[in-house]
């Protein structure tokens, strides 16, 4: 049984780990924004999200935690471009629907956010030390 | 030559010393106890707040509370406590001491 | 824990730790599709009991989780707003705090009539 003390800490922590992965998707669809290069399956770069799911107890409740998952998001976008290395044989060149702006204004959402988690949890370690000085009232 | 005073039978010799009629009774509270009572409840009391530190102490060695200000309130008032009896305990030797130095 | 100002002030310090973790949860899911902030009922209840009833009965007022529904909703139903939740946080802790120093200095004062009672 996780330690109940630092149920509050494990919160913040998740929503850390979240937003951070958020982070790096935004950050590696930004990379790939404009990639056109034909992966293993056959089609180039697909956007990436990160799905947030709220976090269940064994009766069903929140227990505030969240969980993000790594989700492909494939769609694509096409123009007619037959002197690139990468078209096909109808001279269509395919890359992944990513919108610089879009992903930008993910990144500093998702670093906002892991700010806010993260005080919230320095906040809680305060509230502890704060605690922690009721055992000793001479000092 | 005289003879040597016998303390129980005094100047006036004759009857030693009589208790008194009846015993004394011990003096009691508002609500019926006796100093010995008051005692007792006060060790209870202070047996009662170590016992509770020691209960918060293995909850925090399992892991189990989310409420360190209890457990640390538990620290500070089982500390309180054996003060308080401390101190007691001493008032009492006092007392117990200048009742002794009584001459009688 | 005899004295009635400590018992009331280390109920008052359960609940702003139940309060921390429930605002940290809505902090935490603030992406989450769906998600409904959610807040701690206690004051209320807890003072009408004391005027009502006394100390001795407000005592078994527990705190309640409940969803606040006090913010609009997303096109994808979560309502927490950030800043709210952070502003919560803070008075929170603040809360928290302050009980826990006169709680101390309760102590404090105890520990002081115990050693400084005269009649020596």
């Amino acid at each position: 049984m996780p330690n109940a003390l630092f149920g509050g800490f494990d919160i913040s922590a998740s929503a850390m780990s979240a937003e951070r992965l958020r982070m790096t998707v935004a950050a590696e669809n930004l990379a790939n924004a404009d990639s056109t290069r034909k992966l293993a399956d056959g089609l180039p770069y697909a956007r990436q999200r990160v799905v947030f799911r709220s976090e269940l107890d064994q009766a069903g409740k929140a227990t505030g935690a969240v969980q993000g998952t790594v989700v492909a998001s494939p769609r694509y976008a096409q123009r007619v471009d037959p002197s690139h290395p990468d078209a096909d044989a109808n001279g269509v060149v395919t890359s992944a629907d990513i919108d610089p702006i879009l992903e930008m204004v993910d990144l500093m959402t998702a670093s906002k956010s892991y700010e806010a988690n993260a005080n919230a949890s320095r906040g809680l370690l305060r509230m502890h030390e704060s605690a922690l000085r009721l055992g000793d009232i001479q000092g | 030559m005289s003879q040597p005073l016998d303390p129980m039978r005094g100047l006036y010799g004759s009857q030693p010393v009589q208790p008194t009629a009846a015993p004394v009774q011990p003096a009691t509270t508002a609500d019926g106890k006796t100093f010995q009572d008051v005692l007792t409840d006060f060790v209870k009391q202070v047996d009662q707040s170590q016992q509770d530190y020691d209960v918060a102490i293995r909850a925090v060695e399992r892991g189990d509370t989310d409420n360190l200000h209890r457990v640390m309130l538990a620290q500070s008032q089982a500390q309180l406590s054996l003060k308080l009896a401390v101190e007691v305990r001493n008032k009492l030797v006092e007392a117990y001491k200048e009742v002794n130095r009584i001459q009688f | 824990m005899d004295d009635p100002r400590l018992t009331v002030l280390t109920r008052l310090m359960d609940v702003a730790v139940l309060r921390q973790q429930v605002h940290a949860g809505n902090l935490a899911n603030q992406n989450t599709p769906g998600f409904k902030a959610r807040a701690v009922a206690f004051e209320d209840a807890f003072n009408q009991a004391l005027d009502d009833q006394g100390e001795d009965r407000a005592m078994s007022v527990g705190p309640r989780v409940y969803e606040a529904r006090a913010t609009p909703s997303d096109p994808d139903g979560n309502d927490v707003s950030s800043e709210r939740e952070v502003a919560a946080l803070a008075k929170n802790k603040l809360l928290f705090d302050t009980y826990a120093q006169m709680a101390r200095g309760k102590m404090r004062l105890m520990s002081t009539a115990i050693t400084a009672a005269p009649g020596g």
